[in-house]
């Protein structure tokens, strides 16, 4: 069981800001779902690998060069606020 | 009875086409009008192409008038999920987030699509980030089921699955991580697939939970189905999980010849709370494979129960990780006036996202919190293994398997939204087969008391699409449910 205390530290992790409303609807579903999950817990896992991709591949290389020239400015043009070719952000601290 | 123009297949208005009984500049008119008048109520389209639809249909009919040869899909009017970025064109993923986004690029299969002179006539409804199984949480609308229109077309892909449903385009590509292609497919009476991880190129397609992602065709037959795998399958340099092997013929798999064919039947997906409709028409389905020579079998998937609650770890994990991007610094919705840079991001991402998407991101970063990792990710991982083995096994008996697509028939909007997890089952027979990476499709197989079409799942072994295509289309030619169209 995770209770609100945690929730709240996740919503920071996830860099999302929730009311009070939503903290205590996620605690009850987020504890629903997690029950559900723990149903893993029936199977042995311990002898076996884990998989990350269905279907192997291996990483294919190719030649350091620049194919795409005219990207940037397209880029910078759809940003919220650039300045030259900097995005620009509020101050950090 | 003669069909109506819109209600054709892709193949039939491709011959209409090419004999020159109708230009593609006329087609377009027509269809487009249809999308001004009908998807008032269906709600399928967030952005109707005009423009760009009439422009790319005078140029194929210049082509054409040139004498020029054509590929099958040149001039056919077509549309994309909202997933899709296609360069110029907004591209929302139905979030408030993406709400204003144009892309600078296009997504390999689209472009493949485009190179092949479709007619895209514009960019269609889903979940929120491809996350749902109803298309309700969709920032923009809710798309109704053309064949009831109290009721949801499925989802993620319920916008595309509706407009092809609905007669307004003749094709169109979905994207499936968990059911999204397959179920709305079942739901809406067309045919849907989800092919092989690393068949389709995934580049340019907004990234849900990358190791399951698939791109995929959603038509209203067979035929159309292979002709659409056959313009967008393939490797992509730009897209480092595509698979390096050569691309089939697929309209050669089309054959009605099932001699020498066997077909698995999992007993794990015959279950209790499977509606008895599904499950009765199922049973008749495998009736029609027996006469046609299949050899029909049963076989066992012992860890099928154990799917959706590795694919609740792991596509939200995936996701977490995935949707940090949007972040309101370089692309996407920013929020007014934050205080300092933390504040931009924790606004942005709270202004910009849906109650499933933060439900899903919250989720995600608990599996993968310090502490929680190998008790739940690693886990569901080692369980994926074991899933997966279960299909290996099953195809040294089998050709394809025969599953329902989905337990239950069409909802009604609002039913599931209150809870989740009743929304989760609801992906309880197809989400297995990308936890495996297998290609699966859905097509009609039945029609309810009450009118709702009825899927039947059939699954393949990795890159077994020709299997898939076979069964398929042998099935289609001896039933009649592929002709069935919504009265709209």
């Amino acid at each position: 069981m995770i209770n609100q205390s945690t929730v709240e530290k996740i919503a920071k992790l996830a860099r999302l800001k929730l009311s009070q409303a939503d903290l205590e609807k996620y605690t009850d579903q987020l504890n629903s779902i997690l029950g559900f999950v723990e149903k893993l817990n029936q199977l042995d896992t311990s002898s076996i690998e884990a998989t990350t991709h269905a279907v192997e591949v291996p990483t294919p290389f190719r030649e350091d060069k620049v194919v795409q020239k005219d990207l940037i400015e397209k880029v910078l043009e759809i940003s919220p606020d650039h300045e030259e070719r900097f995005f620009r952000v509020p101050k950090v601290l | 009875m003669k069909m109506e123009l819109h209600h054709l297949t892709l193949h039939e208005i491709s011959e209409k086409l090419a004999n020159k009984e109708i230009s593609s500049e006329e087609l377009t008119r027509q269809i487009l009008a249809r999308i001004q008048k009908t998807d008032q109520q269906i709600a399928s389209y967030i952005t109707v192409t005009e423009e760009v639809a009439l422009k790319a249909a005078q140029q194929i009919d210049q082509q054409r008038a040139d004498g020029k040869s054509l590929p099958a899909l040149a001039g056919v009017p077509f549309a994309l999920k909202d997933i899709f970025l296609t360069e110029g064109i907004l591209t929302t993923c139905a979030s408030k987030i993406l709400q204003n986004f144009i892309p600078p690029y296009t997504a390999t299969s689209a472009q493949k699509l485009l190179d092949q002179g479709i007619v895209l006539l514009g960019k269609l409804n889903m979940d929120e980030f491809a996350m749902g199984s109803s298309t309700e949480s969709s920032y923009f609308k809710k798309t109704k089921n053309p064949w009831d229109l109290e009721r949801i077309p499925g989802g993620s892909s319920g916008g595309s699955a509706a407009a092809v449903s609905a007669g307004l385009c003749f094709g169109t590509l979905g994207t499936d991580t968990g059911g999204s292609i397959r179920q709305p497919a079942a739901l809406t009476g067309i045919v849907g697939l989800k092919p092989t991880y690393g068949r389709v190129s995934r580049y340019g397609v907004i990234a849900f939970a990358s190791s399951l992602d698939q791109v995929g065709p959603m038509t209203k037959d067979v035929r159309d189905c292979a002709l659409v795998l056959n313009a967008i399958a393939g490797y992509d340099p730009k897209d480092s999980t595509s698979f390096n092997t050569p691309v089939p013929d697929y309209t050669q798999a089309l054959k009605t010849d099932l001699k020498n064919f066997r077909i698995g039947v999992p007993k794990e997906y015959f279950i209790k709370g499977t509606d008895p409709e599904i499950e009765t028409a199922l049973q008749k389905a495998l009736e029609v494979y027996k006469k046609l020579g299949a050899e029909v079998m049963e076989v066992s998937l012992p860890h099928t129960d154990y799917a959706v609650p590795t694919y609740y770890i792991l596509a939200p994990a995936e996701a977490s990780s995935n949707l940090a991007r949007y972040d309101g610094v370089r692309y996407g919705h920013r929020s007014e006036q934050p205080a300092n840079l933390l504040e931009l991001y924790m606004q942005s991402r709270s202004e910009g996202f849906g109650t499933e998407v933060k439900r899903r991101i919250m989720l995600g970063t608990y599996v993968l919190s310090a502490g929680y990792y190998d008790a739940y990710y690693l886990k569901a991982q080692k369980v994926r293994t074991l899933i997966r083995k279960d299909f290996e096994q099953a195809f040294e008996k089998v050709d394809v398997l025969v599953t329902p697509t989905s337990p239950c028939h069409a909802f009604k909007l609002g039913e599931k939204t209150e809870d989740p997890l009743q929304m989760y089952l609801s992906d309880i027979f197809t989400i297995n087969v990308n936890l495996a990476g297998l290609p699966g499709m859905s097509l009609p197989c039945g029609m309810s008391a009450g009118k709702l079409p009825i899927g039947m799942q059939l699954i393949g072994g990795s890159f077994q699409e020709e299997k898939i295509l076979q069964a398929a289309y042998a099935y289609e030619q001896a039933t009649e449910w592929h002709k069935m169209r919504p009265s709209l």
